[in-house]
């Protein structure tokens, strides 16, 4: 049945109607065989015999006083009226014929091929003769209880035959016109079925590949005339769900409406929505439902567009605000941090310890301001699609880990965090130094603000083949593993520092991971709460490398 | 003993007056400018040692185009540039473009603000002693 399943609707229909078609011929051919054909044979032989007995009774008057005109006369008539008697015969006691019907020489061998026994009134047989195949009947003539003679009827087979052919041929084609016609309303019953579910299946398709306008061609969707003219802002037809078109069912709009103007309008009636959807059958009306719903997606979605445009545009609004006050803000608090440092590294004289200690929390909060803005720059430019990539071959050891280290050696030693850098000397990337320093920074910044004081930073970069994995790991508190994929949410904030330093951006992991995503690659976190947290980068290897 | 001559072009007063103090402090003898403009007006007049040069003033490429134009001149181009920046990733990645155009304007040291001011010292003191 599997052949069956891959048919088309249509195709299965009209499988199934051949199918039954041909069923029911054949439970008529075998009834008609085996059944009618016999019957019918039998009624006509049958009638053999009714002429032989008709014949009987009005001989036996005419053979007891020996009436031979009449005799004759009476076998010619019934003879006549059947068509199908070849001959009719009468024989006496000794099998002599005394009168026939036939018009050459009477062959003699006609008499023994159905002799009537003794104790037989009637008996029928079929028979070779040289006339041809005849059911011969032969009918004993009787007076009282003695039998003075026979009748012999011989009814042509041939004839019976070829009436039975006749029956057989107008069955036949009484049953290929009931093919035919089965067929051809099959088809178009299948095809008002499957059009409409065809039409539906495309346009869901259309739908699937966000294609709206499918249904365009289906004609324009258009807003009831009448209730443009009216000015009303319902059609007063179909105030109450969806009644029938007030044309169809004659209900009379409650807005006047000029003489003459209905039928031309009735054209345009039909592509109403509400008409499309309340006429034709069950299958029609799916169809322009469905039509409708994709026109309201259509709409839906066009008023979606507008509204992310609206969006975007309000985003990016914002971020050219945050990028322009970052940006005034970093110029005071890159001063400041300067006068700060110059002050901590006693170029305007000696600090008393107090004065250092408020120096260096002065330095210590711009440091972070300095980084918030950062961060705040990059987000704008992300969020703004004004990152920019500039991919060059690099040495990530030599390039970016090594310069990075010595970015932050200050803050790595304030942390007192011991530092293996097991970078791979080979690893050699198609990447944007620049960027691959943010996220190096952002990284072991991170370690040293949220890792063990005194703990371990260790960073790896390993060639796997395909990829580069590189890692930043260190054996400070970390975050529960449920909370790993928040860690890279914009904003957020799981990790406390350790320092009660001041709070970060939340930005930093993001601002990562879409660094890294822009060079090809993915980036996550793994660890163990309270004993290490690692953070692994997976990029594409350089082909050049 | 004669004092080393440096002059700072940006247009950050704030910038200007720090980095004044340090300098000074630090026994070097500072001029500043506001603009490109009052810059080349003392670079002819003065002719310092060495030249801090903010890239981005009033226009994006207005240092740029101070330092180009000093580059080609006869009497000037063999004055160090220490090219400042509050902006090392600068706009749009201007940074490459400045890493680019180091080459073409002999520019001799790039520093990012903030500067720490020892390395700006340490710098300075490579560049003219």
């Amino acid at each position: 049945m599997k052949w069956f399943k891959g048919l088309e609707v249509k195709q299965k229909i009209a499988v199934s109607t051949v199918l039954v078609v041909l069923f029911v011929a054949t439970v008529s051919w075998v009834s008609i065989q085996y059944v009618v054909l016999p019957n019918l044979t039998n009624k006509i032989t049958n009638r053999g015999g009714i002429i032989a007995k008709c014949i009987a009774r009005r001989a036996q008057q005419y053979l007891t006083v020996d009436d031979r005109p009449n005799l004759l006369d009476a076998i010619f008539s019934e003879k006549w009226m059947e068509p199908y008697v070849v001959y009719v015969f009468i024989i006496d006691e000794v099998d002599g014929v005394i009168a026939h019907t036939l018009l050459q020489p009477f062959p003699q061998s006609l008499i023994g091929v159905n002799l009537l026994p003794a104790d037989h009134i009637q008996q029928t047989r079929l028979v070779k003769t040289s006339l041809g195949p005849v059911y011969d009947t032969a009918m004993a003539i009787r007076q009282e209880s003695h039998r003075i003679g026979t009748v012999r009827v011989g009814l042509s087979k041939v004839l019976v035959d070829e009436t039975m052919d006749r029956l057989i041929h107008i069955f036949l084609a009484v049953l290929a016109l009931v093919i035919s016609i089965a067929l051809v309303l099959t088809h178009w019953f299948s095809h008002q079925i499957t059009g409409p579910i065809l039409q539906l299946s495309n346009l869901t398709r259309d739908l699937i590949s966000c294609n709206f306008q499918a249904c365009a061609h289906l004609g324009k969707r258009v807003a009831c005339w009448l209730t443009k003219d009216c000015s009303q802002e319902i059609c007063p037809a179909y105030d109450r769900g969806r009644p029938p078109c007030w044309l169809l069912d004659n209900t009379p709009p409650s807005c006047t409406d000029e003489a003459g103007t209905l039928a031309s309008k009735l054209e345009e009636c039909r592509r109403c929505q509400v008409y499309s959807e309340n006429v034709g059958d069950e299958i029609e009306r799916l169809a322009a439902a469905f039509c409708h719903m994709i026109h309201k997606l259509d709409l839906y979605q066009e008023e979606l567009k507008l509204t992310n445009e609206e969006l975007r545009k309000l985003n990016r609004n914002y971020m050219k605000m945050l990028r322009f006050v970052s940006h005034e803000l970093k110029a005071p608090i890159a001063n400041s941090s300067m006068s700060a440092q110059a002050l901590l590294q006693s170029i305007f004289g000696t600090l008393t310890p107090p004065q250092e200690k408020m120096v260096r929390l002065i330095y210590s909060n711009l440091s972070s301001s300095v980084e918030m803005v950062k961060n705040y720059l990059d987000l704008s430019r992300i969020e703004t699609g004004e990152l920019l990539f500039q991919p060059r071959r690099l040495h990530l050891a030599s390039e970016v880990v090594a310069p990075t280290l010595n970015a932050l050696s200050a803050l790595i030693d304030a942390s007192r965090m011991r530092v293996e850098d097991q970078t791979d000397e080979g690893v050699i990337l198609e990447g944007d130094e620049e960027l691959l320093r943010v996220v190096y920074g952002n990284l072991i910044g991170n370690a040293c603000k949220y890792g063990r004081e005194g703990g371990v930073l260790r960073l790896r970069a390993q060639d796997q083949g395909a990829i580069y994995r590189l890692e930043v790991w260190n054996d400070g508190p970390g975050v529960a593993e449920e909370k790993m994929g928040q860690l890279f949410q914009k904003f957020s904030r799981i990790q406390q520092s350790q320092k009660g330093a001041t709070k970060g951006t939340g930005l930093g992991l993001f601002i990562s991971r879409t660094i890294v995503e822009l060079h090809g690659g993915k980036m996550w976190a793994e660890g163990v709460k309270g004993e290490w947290i690692n953070f692994v980068m997976e990029l594409p290897r350089s082909d050049a490398s | 003993m004669n004092r080393k001559k440096i002059l700072i072009i940006d247009d950050d007063p704030s910038f200007l007056e720090i980095c004044s103090a340090i300098l000074e402090e630090s026994d070097y003898q500072v001029d500043t400018a506001s603009s490109s403009q009052e810059g080349l007006e003392k670079l002819v007049s003065e002719r310092p040692d060495l030249l801090l040069l903010d890239i981005m003033m009033t226009t994006m490429d207005e240092g740029l185009n101070f330092a180009t134009s000093m580059r080609q001149s006869e009497h000037l181009h063999k004055i160090p540039i220490m090219i400042v920046s509050a902006q090392p990733d600068a706009e749009k990645g201007y940074t490459r473009s400045v890493d680019k155009e180091m080459d073409w304007i002999s520019a001799d040291m790039f520093m990012e603000k903030p500067i720490n001011p020892q390395d700006l010292l340490q710098n300075i003191r490579l560049l003219i002693g």
